[in-house]
């Protein structure tokens, strides 16, 4: 694991190039709410009070009057998720491409290269991989809820509590062996030149259920890890706090670095994917070389 | 069924029940050597409960007294239960079925409820007949009220003693009474008589039977009495009541009867359920019992220190609890349409499993329900017309309670760094309607407009009174709180009772600042739909020679006219406190110091607790970006999380 990490992190204008792109999605949004909230608040001594920390009343009161001014932002931030989602598909062939040649760093023109011959592969993977999560997340999830209901009777709260909560466990567990098959069929769709997605999705589910622990709990070792930065992100918020510029700027850079620590994590993972492909399905042979897109 | 056989037996037979026992009930022991309260309405009722068909079968008797010099040739009764007949009841009608986010089961049959009574007579005397009367709409389908002819009049002090008989089938709760499979929350339950008024009694010119119709958003107004009553139900039950347990006995049929005793109280409401858990506490004179739903027992002592909480602030700033116990029921989940409901002595709070701290649900519940004993209970305001003086100044309490216990800021909520206070999110629910003018707080809750009985009545009613206690001060408004309180306790105080205290005292103690009385002041927030916005338009500050002068605006945007602070802050430190009446549209304040001016606060004290944006009260000519700074910069963040978590998807 630690390999691919190292692999991972040789490459860093790829991951800067990946960093700079949802940072500037973010800009997108953040910097009209900056000039936006900054001539809203009309030079009011009480919006000083949200920088000790959360103020209900001042937060209502600056919502109730401008929250229409607010509102579009958000929603901006919906749209670049979108469009955010789009460019992930797009860079998954230039990720996967740094360690299907591990011997040098990946220079950024191969990189673009890789992306755009796999990205219609990838886009055709995400639309056979979404149906499969969306059943795989909520049918559990909804059973649960469903027998919470049908059964409400039978059970105490904590009872009907363990329904709702078993249902999505179930289903965060399915999700997740879906979003782990999709990873494994990425790289099958890579090495072995696979055009059919659902052939690669089917190929992939095979081995990752043949070899759960090496897949799916290295996966969910890395959302472990995931979950951790977060805490960790938290417990430094708590201690920093956002009350003066230095402060803001500090707990600035913390953002960032968690954010660079999230992509790192990706380009991890599909690291791992690879080389535990390589390890169990016997395959390693260099990927096909870049040429016209497909 | 073995037991439903026996129920029925001893249902139809209740004379049976004394040869079936082992033991025999105890006289009823006063509470107060002497009593509290007028004691108008004097009721003795037996009751059983059948929790297979949910059916409650009684008898009462009930003296009731006139204390009136009129003669009274008609007796009025409430039968609250018929509200849930069908859907033609005014509550029904006005409810359309949905309460407090529950709703009836219309094609349920058992989710129905009703009051039968079955025979009314004057002791030892004629039976008596009745008719239901309408006296609030023209509703002929409504039958929750009933008026009953005297064929003798009855004068003035003279009392009369009736006989009634009747059942009652529990609705389905949905709305504060009922059941909810085998958990029952009994109020409203029985044939209840009205208030006579005499002339000079709250608005009445002469005299009058005050007798309302049960509507969706009313509570109650009742006379004050003393309430003896047996309650049978199956032994594995526990029940608690209204009042103090005087004993129980066992009965061979498996079921047992206890008997409560209740004085000076306005009403009586009991409980049932095989499942609670007990947890007991004292407060001075007061036992505090909470019975909890077995997954919520480790909340006991949330429960337990609110109450302590609540019973110790209104002890200090308002008057005492006179009654010797609290009783704290915690509905299940499944029955919270019966959650945050007051009786005299007894209240139900409502949580749910594993709710964490930082969300003051069962505390708020608690505080709120145990402040209604003082202004539901010990001051019987007449709750369908003036529910606001219930409601609106409970409110008020809880958000002072809750503020002071739990922190202002936190008080209500405090988890993960989401923090409210109770007082603030009582004012958040009126200033931020889409129409804060849509009503008075003063008004029948029936013509209140609607859906907005509730932030008329409490929210905006808790805002003005913090309002008012910001203009005339804490020390004064505790003052004239516990003056209406002595004044008023176990009578019936409408808003002209509260008025008249407050320009008794306020006046004086203010040094007449605010004029010769607060009429002005009740003329906008309780009747009037009046709203407050105070805005600081400008401040500026220009060097003439070795002086600075300096101008501030500020603007009335809304219609109310409050009188308002202005606080200067100079560059050398210095501080000016202006004042304006708030009558104008606009008032510039010009002042020559030696300093620049650096800020101006209009209210800085946020004594206008009722202004509708505090945000617009004061202005910097030294403004900082760096709240808008940490804000963007967060903004950024969970939007760059938001498109990594997508990332995942890809």
């Amino acid at each position: 694991m630690l390999t691919t990490l190292q692999q991972t992190l040789r490459s860093g204008r790829i991951l800067t190039i990946i960093y700079l792109t949802s940072t500037v999605l973010g800009l997108l949004v953040a910097i009209p709410m900056y000039s936006t909230l900054t001539r809203l608040d009309g030079n009011s001594l009480a919006v000083n009070e949200l920088l000790a920390g959360f103020d209900y009343t001042v937060f209502q009161d600056f919502m109730h009057e401008h929250g229409e001014a607010i509102s579009p932002l958000l929603s901006v931030g919906r749209w670049t998720g979108v469009v955010y989602l789009f460019l992930s598909i797009w860079f998954t062939g230039g990720l996967l491409m740094m360690f299907a040649r591990p011997s040098a760093p990946l220079s950024v023109n191969l990189f673009w290269q890789a992306c755009l011959h796999y990205v219609r592969r990838y886009l055709r993977l995400f639309a056979v991989t979404l149906p499969f999560l969306l059943a795989a997340f909520l049918i559990p999830l909804l059973a649960g809820i469903l027998v919470a209901v049908l059964a409400e009777e039978q059970f105490t709260e904590r009872g009907l509590f363990w329904l709702v909560f078993g249902g999505f466990a179930v289903g965060f567990v399915l999700a997740s062996l879906v979003l782990c098959v999709s990873d494994y069929a990425k790289v099958l769709l890579l090495k072995e030149d696979e055009q059919g997605s659902l052939r690669a999705f089917g190929k992939a589910g095979r081995l990752v259920l043949r070899h759960p622990l090496a897949t799916l709990g290295r996966y969910w070792a890395l959302i472990g890890i995931g979950t951790v930065l977060f805490g960790l992100y938290f417990l430094l918020d708590s201690l920093i706090g956002m009350d003066s510029w230095l402060t803001i700027i500090l707990m600035l850079v913390v953002q960032q670095a968690f954010i660079f620590s999230r992509i790192v994590l990706k380009g991890w993972n599909l690291g791992i994917v690879y080389a535990v492909y390589e390890q169990y399905a016997g395959s390693r042979s260099e990927a096909v070389p870049v040429g016209k897109p497909d | 069924m073995f037991m439903h056989t026996f129920y029925r037996l001893f249902l139809i037979c209740p004379w049976l029940l004394p040869l079936l026992s082992f033991g025999q009930l105890p006289a009823p022991k006063p509470i107060f050597p002497t009593p509290l309260s007028p004691r108008i309405a004097n009721y003795q009722i037996k009751v059983s409960l059948n929790p297979v068909t949910k059916r409650l079968t009684g008898q009462q008797t009930l003296t009731w007294h006139n204390t009136s010099n009129d003669v009274i040739r008609e007796l009025q009764f409430h039968l609250y239960l018929n509200a849930f007949k069908d859907r033609n009841s005014t509550f029904m009608r006005e409810s359309g079925g949905q309460l407090r986010g529950d709703y009836i089961d219309s094609d349920d049959k058992d989710a129905w409820g009703w009051t039968n009574l079955k025979s009314m007579k004057v002791k030892g005397g004629e039976a008596l007949v009745w008719q239901f009367i309408q006296p609030d709409d023209l509703n002929t389908d409504d039958r929750t009220v009933i008026r009953v002819p005297l064929s003798t009049p009855l004068g003035p002090g003279q009392s009369i003693t009736l006989d009634m008989a009747f059942d009652a089938k529990l609705p389905k709760i949905f709305a504060r009474t009922g059941f909810s499979r085998d958990f029952f929350l009994v109020g409203q339950w029985f044939p209840k008589i009205g208030v006579y008024e005499p002339a000079g009694t709250r608005y009445a010119r002469q005299g009058q039977w005050n007798c309302h119709q049960f509507h969706a958003h009313s509570e109650f107004y009742a006379d004050y009495g003393v309430y003896d009553v047996d309650i049978t139900t199956p032994k594995e039950f526990w029940v608690e009541a209204t009042g103090l347990m005087q004993g129980e006995v066992m009965h061979k049929n498996g079921t047992k009867t206890l008997r409560y005793h209740a004085e000076d109280v306005v009403d009586f409401a009991w409980t049932a359920s095989p499942r609670f858990q007990e947890a007991t506490s004292q407060w001075k004179h007061v036992k505090i019992t909470v019975l909890l739903q077995p997954e919520h027992a480790d909340q006991a002592e949330r429960h337990i220190d609110a109450a302590k909480a609540a019973l110790a602030y209104f002890d200090k700033h308002l008057g005492k609890y006179p009654f010797p116990n609290l009783t704290i029921v915690d509905p299940p989940v499944h029955a919270m349409g019966a959650a945050g409901m007051e009786y005299p002595t007894f209240i139900t709070a409502g949580t749910v499993w594993q709710i964490p701290k930082g969300i003051r649900m069962p505390e708020t519940v608690t505080v709120h329900e145990f402040g209604h004993q003082y202004f539901m209970q010990l001051l019987a305001s007449n709750e369908f017309e003036e529910a606001w003086l219930d409601e609106g100044f409970n409110q008020y309490y809880e958000g002072r309670i809750m503020d002071e216990t739990y922190g202002p800021k936190t008080s209500a909520a405090d988890l993960f760094g989401y923090r409210i206070g109770d007082l603030e999110n009582s004012r958040d629910g009126y200033v931020h309607l889409d129409n804060p003018a849509i009503g008075p707080s003063f008004g029948n809750t029936w013509q209140l407009p609607d859906t907005y009985y509730g932030v008329l009545t409490y929210s905006k009613t808790a805002t003005w009174l913090r309002t008012l206690e910001g203009l005339l001060g804490r020390k004064i408004m505790d003052e004239i709180m516990q003056t209406y309180f002595q004044r008023w306790q176990f009578k019936h105080p409408n808003a002209n009772s509260f008025i008249a205290i407050v320009n008794e005292i306020a006046p004086a103690r203010t040094g007449f600042r605010y004029g010769n009385d607060m009429n002005w002041f009740f003329d906008q927030v309780l009747y009037g739909d009046n709203v407050c916005d105070y805005k600081l338009v400008s401040v500026a500050s220009k060097k003439q020679g070795k002086q600075y002068t300096s101008t501030v605006r500020i603007d009335r945007l809304g219609d109310a006219r409050m009188p308002v602070d202005v606080l200067l802050h100079f560059a050398d430190g210095k501080e000016l406190m202006l004042f304006w009446d708030g009558k104008g549209r606009t008032k510039t304040f010009t002042v020559t110091e030696p300093a620049e001016l650096i800020r101006a606060e209009a209210d800085p004290k946020q004594k206008l607790y009722i202004d509708t944006n505090f945000n617009n009260n004061s202005l910097t000519r030294q403004p900082t970006s760096a709240p808008a700074a940490k804000y963007a910069a967060k903004v950024l963040f969970w939007i760059q999380n938001w498109l990594h978590w997508l990332a995942w998807l890809a």
